[in-house]
């Protein structure tokens, strides 16, 4: 299997490596010296940059740092360090000498990394034309709650929106700067370590209603140093086809140069669950003239046939005996050591996690089980955990002063099991949210004779058969990439970068013999699936820079590289239906069943970019990036991507005024192209292999299924932004970004019509074509201060703020070139003019109780009606958050030894399906606005609508999702030093407790608006659907240095 | 400086030959490179052989299978599920939307399970007209040549006639069968157009159907049904009873299954999953509510359509189990398990079909007149899915007199006979076309359970997708 791919990389690996074969090397001068503070405390992973050279390095432990074969004549020094102020020198430097030259920092109060990771390889911020988000990992881990990488992403930058998954190990969706694809992937690729990672959403072959993971939160977040957010094509386009949605840029942490750090950590914490559970609603009452006990509805009893007894409220969620709802757990421990020398640097760390979700068998089941003698397995009890470790070694070396080496390698194994939930029949929340206004609803029923159990308020059956299915999935994954990086002259640096993530992945859907809910006549004779599948994600990377003063203030840097990318997918599963007793494995099923699939796609590219720096303070970046790719349309070649950027930095010009206040100006602006490619099969036409009964006999068969596209080609999304960042009062930054970002070549799924026949099951319906136009416009704002910094206490806020507006431009045309019909959809449409997946329904236009009884009903004669409702489909609301806002303050106290933060956030400008509600009234016949006759006018218009109007309109069940929560809230103290040498044997130690997601502020009748049940399927119309809420975390930590 | 110049101009030059080799089309390097062979998907050329050709006509009766009693999926329920529930023959115990608003005879036309019924029926059409041209240029030296084209035929005449049966008038018959991937965008037909041309389609297989084998006298009696039914639509009673008077009434084409290629769906969607309801004419649970019109499936308790609740009795307390709604009391029938082979076409059909002809001629109690022809079928031990009819529990009927009371009484005896078989709406439909009924009179009215009242729908829509046929316009009438 391997040498498939081996043998053409080995070929182009040589090619490749002919290209930057040294000519010859000159003997040439070095710059060494050391970066302190202005105190004098030394500075480590201060970047030291030969200013117009491929030269640079980094700060050891004791600051110091070497620019070796530095080329003779004047030349000029730039540090760069977080948390100070950049520094520039200049020296002349003479053939073979070493040249002295040490620098003192002034600190700055404004946080920002100056040097960011590129396509082309680590670049001063100032340099790029474009917003570059950077997110110091290493500090969120220390001082926050994150179970995952996703939860670092959230709530941290402008313009990037995490909606993250509720259940443990469940994933979440990633938007940067709105939805560009109608069909397509809206997700951000993510590259680590230069490589191409795996970040596979909805990644499991498992049915749990919803709740999927993502292969992104595989990662563990202690092991990174530093994300990077390049936000659209503008910057993207040299990451190529796939591109167009932004690129999430993971750089793992280094080992430095220096003294051995060991650093341990431990934290411990529960997860419990405050979420305003809705209760259930019944009207209990009988027909007038008869005692007989019946239901009815508001409606019912407005038109005078029942007559409403009382009104039964209940729910399990309320009832400790009976919710499933409890305490969870999270515990985390690791440790890490980096070190190393100049020639040698390493870090190396290994991890335990594990945490057991909210979810636990309710009191009520475990005495049933217990009586009934059914075993309480640990799945059984706590359904919803995960069990993770991960270790890696990092190495770096420097064999020679000219070539750095680096390998990467990280390797992950975690068991996560999930409770089937949300959209699914045989899942917890059809049932919990269910159930009736009381809690003697009668018994489970069953067929096969097994005893009846109550229902205790649960819909059709309770959570101990729920709880009995077995959603389990084992990941085993491993990235690691080698590095090389060859400077055989001062003016030259040439990368090279092999790399593979790959994941094996084994799915286990298991519910035993005579165990589960009773779903259907077979579900409880159980079955098992074991689906495996192995994920591969191959990068070789090439590129050389060189470097050239054309004169005292003009430079030029040219860069060229190729990059190759090679995805695999493949997966075998075998299901066996109606086990033996006992039985745990498909082997024993008598209903056998396999299938497998594959999916492949290569990319290989290859890019120029030359960038023209003036004075170290105007930077002008063009570049050009072609690409083939394995899915375009036979009849596609290549894609060629643009790009020009302009970084100025007003402020350093001498014509510039002089204005106290500001400390620094710049401009930027960038224009760039990126896409994304078409799925792995889309252009093709194809049959597939089907076994049927004919006759009596199974046979098998053969179907047409898609018809395929050889015109295909990639989606194509151009982008440009602009905007500046300032700095003022020495304490103080702001940055300003607006973006345009057009999409033209939008795969749509053209709907074949029907009448063609086309297809297999759901495949083949319709055809990925280049059809579509999608437009989005925002901006984005960021404002950081350090309001007041004295020696005991200081006060820093970092406030953001973001917009999009996102418009459908054009469907596309049929073959007549008549514009194409909008797709319509029960909740949403793309239509021309209107964003993606926006909300469209018959509007609720007010309700007036005429008759006076509190009772809002629908009338066809208009004189009676109370539930006023347009007559024609329109379009409501954004289905996801247009705006955004975070506040970060940060307070010091004691001597700035105790640090409290908070995060709160905004998302706003949208609607939320309420879909459990939705259920709940329209088949549960419990929901409050339908049963209860208290409640308001706003929630029985709803039901009627839906229920009782002809136009059954959802309207009123997209409800405003406008939200401020409080994200997180973080104390970290910093023991004294001299407490942890003589008490912990530790050079340094602190300890953290940490809350996240501790109160939400919403106008949303639902549980959550940010909840969704399919998270980690990553939907462009996320809702709640029976879903659980979002647990509430309290975790304490300890950080301790040796 | 010129030096440092000239030497990066070199690299660059060398770097850009290569990456330029690289992207040449056809570069070995490059194309190696890309080169992403699928296992999964058959590719078309692999179709054209002899076994080719079999494997997409066996992949035909497949597709015909899915739009009768076939393989479910969610959302997937043939017409004849989905048919029945829009008339009086299901209701729906589900939670899906989409199943309450046909229940409801308020379907819009982006009601997702009506589309991929209406999307199955056409991908018999496609995949028939794909395997016969395959067939005739691969199989010539298949003695049963004849046979399996007549039966590819047989298929596709069924398809059209329960497009007609089933949709409202505006069925468009695209052609999506080239293997280049071409699509012929068809026009909108009437009904009558789509019946008709069901005729000629079986027209054609009973030509072919001429060998006197088992297996060919099989196919030809199917498609003389599905013909009849066909003169039906059309209001041809008289030729559709005499062509059913030769199919002798023990013929029966079935369709198959079993549990690792596909199971009965009236078993699996109604029975297992508890998703459809036996029909009745009240509902509600112990609401009590009147379905006017509804033939009551469930309480007849009818020898032919063995119907009952799932009751535990649990300390003394009878606990009736519910549909997979959690709510309604769930009615299912036992008339067929997992692989119980469905019959498409039979004898009893073929009868049906006479009795009404000789209805329509005043043929009522004399030889091959309605009585006796409906007494027989009851009078008899006859086979139906799990069922074999006890003619004590099916006493023959007395003739009640008047026209429309036998109308009555023969369609009545229709729906037994053929209960979920895709036949009661075309029924419905041509009582309110053919024999002057208001449809109110026919179809469910009043209060619905679920809420609301019964709409107003006489037949399937036209799905919305299908506007993306430029010369579709959706449903042209919606009057029966």
């Amino acid at each position: 299997m391997a040498a498939r791919w081996l043998k053409p990389l080995a070929v182009f690996s040589t090619i490749a490596l002919c290209v930057v074969a040294p000519r010859s090397a000159a003997a040439q001068a070095s710059i060494m010296g050391r970066v302190t503070a202005q105190d004098g405390e030394p500075l480590q992973q201060a970047r030291v940059l030969l200013v117009g050279t491929a030269l640079s390095t980094v700060t050891g432990q004791d600051g110091r740092y070497a620019l070796r074969n530095v080329p003779v004549g004047p030349q000029t020094v730039r540090v760069l360090r977080v948390g100070y102020r950049e520094q520039k020198k200049a020296a002349t430097v003479g053939t073979n000498a070493t040249v002295g030259m040490d620098f003192a920092l002034e600190r700055s109060v404004v946080q920002l990394e100056e040097i960011v990771s590129t396509a082309t390889g680590s670049r001063p911020r100032e340099e790029l034309g474009n917003s570059v988000a950077s997110i110091n990992t290493t500090k969120v881990t220390e001082q926050s709650v994150v179970a995952n990488l996703q939860d670092v992403l959230a709530a941290r930058v402008p313009g990037v929106t995490v909606q993250t998954g509720q259940q443990t190990g469940s994933g979440g969706r990633v938007r940067i700067r709105g939805n560009s694809s109608l069909n397509l992937s809206n997700e951000p690729i993510y590259i680590i370590d230069g490589i191409r990672m795996t970040s596979q959403t909805n990644s499991s072959n498992l049915f749990t209603g919803g709740s999927q993971p993502v292969r992104v939160n595989d990662l563990n977040p202690e092991e990174i140093e530093n994300i990077e957010i390049v936000k659209g094509p503008s910057a993207a386009t040299l990451y190529g086809t796939d591109a167009a949605n932004g690129v999430i840029v993971i750089t793992t942490k280094r080992g430095r140069a220096g003294a051995t750090r060991w650093t341990t950590y431990g934290e411990g914490g529960i997860l419990k669950d405050y979420s305003d559970y809705p209760y259930n609603y019944t009207i209990a009452g009988h027909s007038p003239g008869l005692a007989t006990y019946r239901e009815c509805t508001n409606s019912v009893v407005a038109a005078g046939t029942c007559v409403r007894d009382s009104v039964r409220i209940y729910s399990p969620l309320h009832d400790p005996d009976a919710t499933p709802v409890g305490t969870g757990y999270r515990n985390q421990i690791g440790v890490n050591v980096a070190g190393g020398n100049e020639a040698v640097r390493y870090f190396l760390s290994g991890e335990g996690e594990n945490e057991t979700n909210v979810l636990t068998l309710p009191g009520f089941e475990r005495r049933r089980m217990n009586t009934q003698g059914i075993p309480i397995r640990d799945y059984n009890n706590r359904p919803n955990a995960l069990e993770k470790y991960s270790t890696r070694a990092n190495i770096n070396t420097s064999p020679t002063s000219q070539l750095d080496l680096s390998i990467s390698s990280g390797l992950v194994v975690s068991n996560t099991r999930f409770v089937t939930e949300s959209n699914a029949t045989a899942g917890l929340g059809s049932q919990i949210f269910g159930g009736k206004g009381y809690k003697d609803n009668g018994n489970v029923s069953f067929s096969d004779g097994t005893p009846a159990s109550p229902l205790t308020g649960y819909r059709a059956w309770t959570p101990g058969y729920t709880f009995q299915e077995l959603n389990q999935q084992r990941v085993t994954r491993v990235i690691t990439s080698g590095s090389a990086d060859w400077r055989p002259r001062s003016w030259m640096q040439n990368r090279a970068t092999l790399g593979v993530d790959y994941t094996s992945r084994m799915d286990i859907n298991l519910n035993r013999k005579g165990e589960g809910p009773p779903l259907n006549a077979t579900y409880r004779l159980g079955f098992a699936d074991d689906s495996r599948s192995a994920i591969r994600n191959l990068t070789f990377d090439l590129g050389s820079t060189s470097t050239w003063h054309a004169n005292t203030w003009t430079a030029l840097r040219t860069t060229v590289g190729t990059q190759y990318v090679n995805y695999y997918f493949e997966a075998n599963d075998a299901f066996g239906g109606r086990l033996a007793p006992g039985a745990q494995t498909p082997n024993s099923g008598s209903v056998p069943s396999v299938g497998t699939s594959t999916t492949l796609t290569k990319t290989l590219g290859a890019f120029v970019e030359e960038q023209v720096g003036m004075h170290d303070r105007l930077f002008v970046t063009g570049a050009l990036r072609s690409d083939q790719n394995s899915a375009f349309g036979t009849k596609f070649q290549r894609v060629i991507y643009p790009k020009l950027s302009v970084s100025w930095i007003a402020s350093d010009e001498s014509y510039f005024p002089s204005l106290s206040w500001l400390d620094q100006l710049r401009l930027r602006s960038a224009y760039g192209k990126s896409g994304v490619q078409p799925g792995s099969n889309d252009a093709l036409r194809t049959f597939s292999g089907i076994t049927t009964n004919y006759k009596g006999a199974d046979t098998p068969a053969v179907g047409y299924n898609l018809i395929g596209n050889d015109l295909l080609r990639p989606e194509q999304t151009s982008e440009i932004e602009a905007g500046f960042d300032v700095r003022f009062l020495r304490r103080a930054n702001a940055e300003l970004t607006f973006y345009r970002k057009n999409t033209r070549d939008a795969l749509i799924d053209f709907t074949i019509p029907p009448s063609a026949g086309t297809g297999n099951g759901n495949q083949g319906t319709t055809v990925r074509r280049n059809l579509g136009a999608v437009r989005n416009t925002g901006f984005e704002a960021l404002v950081s201060s350090q309001v007041f910094d004295m020696p005991a206490v200081g006060l820093d806020v970092t406030v953001t703020y973001s917009a999009n507006n996102n418009k459908l431009m054009t469907m596309g045309k049929d073959v007549n070139g008549n514009p194409l019909p909008p797709v319509i959809s029960t909740t949403t449409r793309a239509q021309v003019g209107y964003p993606l997946f926006g909300f469209w329904a018959q509007p609720i236009l007010g309700w007036q109780d005429k008759d006076g009884n509190g009772i809002l009903t629908y009338n066809a004669d208009p004189a009676l009606n109370e539930v006023f409702i347009g007559k024609d489909t329109i379009y409501r609301a954004y289905s996801s958050p247009r705006y955004t806002a975070t506040l970060l303050p940060g307070l010091d106290l004691l001597d700035k030894t105790l640090r409290v933060v908070a995060l709160f956030e905004y998302k706003g400008g949208f609607k939320y399906y309420n879909q459990t509600e939705r259920i709940r009234c329209a088949s549960r016949n419990n929901c409050n606005g339908l049963m209860n006759p208290n409640a308001s006018f706003e929630e029985q218009a709803m039901a009627v609508a839906h229920l009782v109007s002809p136009s059954t309109t959802l309207d009123g069940f997209f409800q405003p999702g406008a939200f401020v929560r409080w994200r997180e809230m973080n104390v970290t103290y910093t023991i004294p030093n001299t407490f942890a040498a003589r008490y912990m044997r530790a050079n340094r130690a602190s300890v953290n407790f940490a809350a996240r997601n501790l109160h939400l502020w919403t106008k949303y009748r639902g549980l959550d608006p940010e909840i969704a049940f399919a998270a980690g399927e990553s939907p462009n119309v996320p809702n709640e659907f029976q879903t659980m809420g979002t647990p509430t975390y309290f975790v304490l930590r300890l950080n301790l240095g040796f | 400086m010129r030096n440092r110049y000239s030497e990066v101009g070199r690299v660059l030059a060398v770097a850009g030959i290569i990456a330029a080799a690289a992207f040449v089309p056809g570069c070995d390097v490059s194309d190696r490179l890309l080169k992403a062979t699928d296992p999964d998907p058959v590719n078309p050329n692999d179709v054209q052989s002899a076994d080719g050709a079999e494997g997409v006509r066996i992949g035909a009766m497949d597709r015909w299978k899915r739009t009768t009693g076939g393989p479910y999926g969610n959302g997937s329920e043939s017409t004849w599920m989905f048919g029945g529930l829009l008339v009086d023959e299901w209701g729906t115990g589900s939670t899906f939307v989409q199943n309450d608003q046909v229940d409801k005879r308020a379907t819009p036309a982006d009601n997702g399970t009506v589309t991929t019924a209406f999307r199955a029926l056409h991908r018999v059409r496609t995949s028939v007209n794909q395997a016969i041209p395959l067939m005739v240029k691969w199989r010539q030296n298949d003695a049963a040549l004849n046979t399996k084209i007549a039966e590819l035929l047989l298929a596709r005449a069924y398809a059209e006639m329960q497009l007609a049966s089933d949709f409202c008038n505006g069925i468009p018959l695209s052609d999506a069968s080239a293997l280049d991937g071409t699509i012929i965008e068809g026009d909108p037909m009437t009904v009558d157009q789509v019946f008709t041309k069901s005729i000629a389609t079986a027209d054609s297989g009973i030509g072919l159907a001429i060998a006197t084998d088992t297996a060919t006298v099989n196919v030809l009696n199917a498609l003389k049904v599905i013909k009849s039914r066909a003169l039906l639509g059309l209001n041809q009673v008289a030729a559709a009873g005499a062509l059913a008077a030769t199919v002798p009434t023990t013929f029966v084409y079935n369709h198959t299954f079993s549990t690792n290629a596909g199971t009965n769906s009236i078993w699996s969607i109604a029975r297992s999953n508890r998703r459809y309801l036996v029909g009745d004419s009240i509902e509600g649970n112990a609401r009590n509510i009147l379905v006017a019109n509804a033939i009551p499936f469930f309480s007849a308790q009818d020898n032919r359509l063995p119907a009952k609740y799932t009751i535990a009795i649990v300390g003394g307390k009878p606990d009736t189990t519910k549909s997979q709604d959690g709510l309604t009391l769930s009615r299912t029938t036992d008339l067929y398990d997992e692989t119980t082979s469905i019959p498409v076409a039979s004898g009893i059909d073929a009868r049906l079909i006479e009795a009404e002809a000789a209805l329509a001629a005043g043929n009522v109690n004399g030889a091959n007149g309605l009585m006796p022809i409906l007494n027989a079928l009851r009078g008899t031990a006859r086979s139906l899915g799990t069922v074999t009819t006890s003619p004590a529990a099916l006493p023959a009927l007395a003739d009640p007199g008047t026209t429309t009371l036998r109308q009555n009484l023969l369609f009545r005896e229709w729906a037994f006979w053929t209960f979920s078989r895709g036949q009661r709406l075309g029924i419905m439909r041509r009582l309110v076309r053919y024999y002057g009924r208001a449809s109110t009179s026919v179809y469910p009215e009043g209060p619905h359970y679920r809420g609301g009242v019964y709409g107003t729908d006489l037949q399937l829509p036209i799905p919305a997708d299908e506007l993306y046929n430029s010369k579709s316009k959706g449903c042209t009438d919606r009057n029966a």
